[in-house]
C-alpha cells in the first residue's frame, strides 16, 4: 500500500456560506500542529481556536494571514498559519477547590454539538466524589471589537463552596468574567461565565 | 484457477438484465460532485443506506434499492469527520469511527443533518501517522462494539502508540478493553452466527499472505509492533521471552503459544492482495446457498470472495473461494441490505486497485438462480468432504480432474512470503452421497498446519452447469480425529 500525500487548503468563507452543521471550513477534527485529539474551530472570518480535547483547554489561538487560510491540511494533519495570539504548551490542569484544598480532575471528552450560531463542546471532569459537566460554547460570529476572542463556559454539579479553576496558563492570558461581566478567578455555581482574549 | 476466474468475470459482468446468471451487479447512481470514497456502510431501518466517506462525510441514500441503481437521492448527514473507516446503525443512531474516537451522530432537531457528535469511546494512542486507521465499530449481540486499530507505520512515527495493532471491545458505557493484538492492517471485522468475532489482515511484515483471524482473549495475531503495548495494564498478552521466527507458522504457534495464525489464509494473488471487510450472510437464502458464511472484500483486485468456517479441535479453520470480480473500484466495505442484496462500498485512493473507477457503491443482487459452486469444504480425519450446491453424478466426478497442492508459510519479519514446503498430494474420491450433493476425498499425505488447495477441472452438475469457481483453499490448522 503506497502512501499518498496531498494538500488541501481550507478556504476562508463567510459564515453565511455555511450550508450544514459542522462545516469543515469552520471546524476540523484533524490533528492540529501534530497534537492528537485536537479540534480547530473558526470564530468570525479569520480567528481560530485550537483545542486540546484531553485537557479541555484551548492550546492555541491565532489569526489567519490577510486573504489566506488560517488552517492548511496535509494528509491527515493540519497546520495553523498566521499570527499566534495565545499558545499554551503547558500541561496545566483544571482544578477543583474545596475547603481551600485543590482536587485533581480527570478529563473525559464527550463530543460536540452545532446549534445555529455556536458550537458547544462538552467534557466530564471527574473528582473524588463525583463528576462535573463542563459545557463550552464558541460563538461562530466574530467577538466584539474590545475582545479578540470570546468563549462561554457553564458547569453543572458544582456544589456550594466549590470553585472550578481553569488551567493556570489560560487564566494568565484570558480574562474570566461572570455573566454580569465582573472579573473572577474561578467558576462558581451554574451560571454562564465568559473567557475573552483582550 | 484462470478458467475459474474467467467464469466469475462473466458472472460479475452481469449487470445486464437477469438471464440465467445467479447474480447481477448494479451501480448506485451518484452525482459527480459527491466524492463517495466508501469507508463505511450501514443499512437503516427505513430502507435507507448510510455511507461514510474517507473524506470525512456521512451521506444518506434514499431509494438505494432502485432496480437499476438510478434515481438514488443522496443527502449529506454529517461531515468534518476524521477519516471514517466504519459505520454502524444501532438503536436509532449512527456510530462512526474516527481516528481517535467512536462517535455517535444524532439529528436532534430533525432537519435531516446531524447536529450532535457524541464521543462514545476514545483513549487509544494516535500520533498523526498516516497509517493509524481505526476500523469498526461492529456491534455484537450483547451491544458491545468491536474496533480494530492499525499498527503505526512509517519510520517517522515509531515507536508505536498505545494499543496500536489491537482489537478493542467497547462496552455500552464507553469503557473498553484490549482483547487481542498483533494486527497489521485489520480493515474488516465480522461476527459469525455463534457470536465469535473475526478480522481480516493484510499481507506484509509478519504476514506472508492475507487472512481471516479469530479474535479471542489473549491472542497474538503475529505482528510484533503490538509488543510495544504488552507491558501496559490490561495487556491481553505478554511479549514472549524468545520470539520464534523463520519457521513455518504452525511450528511458530507450537513453540510460542500466544501466536494464533490465521483461521483461513488467503493465498497471495490467487485469493487477492488486500483483504478487507467481512459480511455475514444472514439473509436466510435470499442471497443464494451460502447462509452463515462470510463474504470478504478484496481491495487491490476489486473482488468479493467467500469463506466457509468450521471449528475443529477448538480452533477455527476453513476454506476460501473466489466469488465475484470486476467490481468498478477497490472493495473496502460490504453490507447486506434488507432485501438480501449485498452493498459494496468502494475506494481506490492511496492503494492502487484494478478497478476502473476511483470510488462508488454497487449492489450485488441474487437473481434467484442457483449457482453451481462448492458450498463447503470440511475437514475429515483422512481428507475433506466437499458439498456442492447442485447434485453431481458419479460419471461427472470421474470425468473431472481433481488436483491438490499443499503448502504453508514461514512466520517471519520479511514483507510477505512464498509458498513453502510444497507438495502435490494424491486425491482419491472415496464416496459420493446418495443425493449427489457431496463427495468424500482421501488426501495422501494430509498435512496439519498446511493450506490444501483443491482444483476441480471440468466438473458439471446433473443439469450440465459448469462448476464455478474451480478452486478452493482450505487452511488445515487441525486434522479432526473423528467425524
Amino acid at each position: 500500500m503506497n502512501r499518498r500525500h496531498f494538500l488541501t487548503i481550507f478556504t476562508v468563507l463567510p459564515l453565511s456560506a455555511q450550508a450544514l452543521p459542522f462545516d469543515p471550513t469552520v471546524i476540523s477534527r484533524l490533528s492540529l500542529d501534530t497534537k492528537p485529539r485536537s479540534l480547530s474551530i473558526r470564530q468570525g472570518g479569520n480567528v481560530w481556536l485550537g483545542y486540546d480535547l484531553e485537557r479541555a483547554a484551548v492550546f492555541k489561538t491565532w489569526q489567519a494571514p490577510a486573504n489566506k487560510p488560517g488552517l492548511t491540511k496535509a494528509g491527515f494533519v493540519t497546520r495553523s498559519a498566521g499570527k499566534t495570539w495565545f499558545e499554551d504548551g503547558s500541561k496545566d490542569p483544571w482544578e477543583l477547590r474545596r475547603g481551600g484544598k485543590m482536587q485533581p480532575l480527570k478529563v473525559r471528552y464527550l463530543g460536540c454539538t452545532h446549534k445555529d450560531d455556536y458550537i458547544e463542546l462538552r467534557w466530564e471532569l471527574q473528582h473524588d466524589t463525583g463528576v462535573l459537566k463542563l459545557h463550552e460554547r464558541i460563538p461562530l460570529a466574530a467577538a466584539s471589537t474590545t475582545d479578540r476572542v470570546m468563549r462561554e463556559l457553564r458547569v453543572e454539579s458544582l456544589a456550594k463552596g466549590e470553585e472550578l479553576l481553569p488551567p493556570a496558563a489560560m487564566l494568565k492570558a484570558w480574562k474570566l468574567t461572570t455573566e454580569s461581566k465582573a472579573p473572577t478567578a474561578a467558576i462558581t455555581g451554574s451560571a454562564l461565565h465568559r473567557l475573552t482574549l483582550p | 484457477m484462470v478458467s475459474g476466474r474467467l467464469i466469475l468475470t462473466w458472472i460479475a459482468c452481469c449487470a445486464v438484465a437477469a438471464g440465467d446468471e445467479p447474480y447481477r451487479v448494479v451501480t448506485l447512481e451518484c452525482p459527480d460532485d459527491i466524492i463517495l470514497e466508501a469507508g463505511g456502510l450501514a443499512t437503516m431501518p427505513d430502507g435507507k443506506l448510510a455511507v461514510a466517506t474517507r473524506r470525512g462525510e456521512v451521506w444518506i441514500a434514499e431509494n438505494p434499492y432502485a432496480e437499476n441503481g438510478r434515481g438514488v437521492k443522496w443527502r449529506m448527514f454529517a461531515h468534518a469527520l476524521h477519516e471514517p473507516l466504519g459505520l454502524a446503525f444501532y438503536e436509532g443512531a449512527l456510530f462512526v469511527s474516527q481516528r481517535s474516537e467512536i462517535t455517535r451522530l444524532r439529528d436532534t432537531d430533525n432537519d435531516g443533518t446531524a447536529d450532535e457528535y457524541r464521543c462514545i469511546a476514545k483513549g487509544w494512542g494516535v500520533s498523526g501517522a498516516y497509517h493509524e486507521y481505526t476500523y469498526g465499530p461492529k456491534f455484537d449481540p450483547q451491544g458491545n462494539m468491536w474496533i480494530t486499530l492499525n499498527c503505526t507505520m512509517g519510520d517517522a512515527f515509531v515507536p508505536q502508540r498505545d494499543w496500536r495493532g489491537y482489537s478493542l471491545r467497547v462496552m455500552p458505557d464507553g469503557t473498553w478493553k484490549p482483547v487481542s493484538g498483533g494486527m497489521r492492517s485489520p480493515s474488516g471485522i465480522g461476527i459469525n452466527e455463534a457470536g465469535d468475532v473475526f478480522y481480516s489482515d493484510q499481507q506484509g511484515h509478519w504476514n506472508s499472505a492475507c487472512g481471516i483471524h479469530h479474535i479471542r482473549q489473549g491472542a497474538f495475531h503475529g505482528h510484533t509492533a503490538s509488543f510495544a503495548s504488552a507491558k501496559l495494564p490490561g495487556a491481553p498478552f505478554q511479549e514472549p521471552k524468545e520470539l520464534i521466527e523463520n519457521v513455518p507458522v504452525a511450528e511458530a504457534a507450537r513453540q510460542m503459544p500466544i501466536y494464533k495464525p490465521a483461521a483461513v489464509w488467503f493465498p497471495y494473488r490467487k485469493m487477492g492482495m488486500s483483504t478487507t471487510d467481512l459480511a455475514l450472510d444472514s439473509t436466510q437464502g435470499k442471497f443464494g446457498p451460502f447462509a452463515g458464511q462470510f463474504f470478504v472484500g478484496e481491495l487491490t483486485q476489486a473482488w468479493v470472495n467467500r469463506v466457509f468456517l468450521e471449528k475443529v479441535g477448538g480452533e477455527y479453520q476453513g476454506a476460501c473461494f473466489p466469488f465475484m470480480e470486476k467490481f468498478q473500484s477497490g472493495v473496502l466495505r460490504l453490507e447486506f441490505g434488507d432485501d438480501g442484496s449485498l452493498f459494496v462500498g468502494e475506494t481506490s485512493r492511496g492503494w492502487s486497485s484494478v478497478g476502473i473507477k476511483p470510488y462508488g457503491v454497487q449492489r450485488v443482487i441474487s437473481n434467484g438462480i442457483m449457482p453451481f459452486a462448492m458450498r463447503t469444504m470440511e475437514a475429515r480425519p483422512k481428507g475433506f468432504r466437499c458439498t456442492f450446491t447442485k447434485p453431481v453424478t458419479r460419471e461427472a466426478i470421474d470425468t473431472a480432474k481433481w488436483q491438490m497442492r499443499s503448502y504453508t508459510y514461514e512466520y517471519h519479519a520479511d514483507y510477505g512470503g512464498p509458498d513453502i514446503d510444497v507438495k502435490e498430494p494424491e486425491v482419491r474420491i472415496t464416496s459420493l452421497s446418495a443425493d449427489g450433493h457431496f463427495v468424500e476425498l482421501e488426501i495422501t499425505p494430509l498435512r496439519e498446519g498446511y493450506i490444501h488447495e483443491l482444483t476441480i477441472t471440468g466438473l458439471r452438475s446433473k443439469d450440465e452447469q459448469a462448476l464455478a469457481p474451480e478452486v478452493a483453499h482450505y487452511t488445515l490448522n487441525k486434522i479432526p480425529t473423528s467425524r
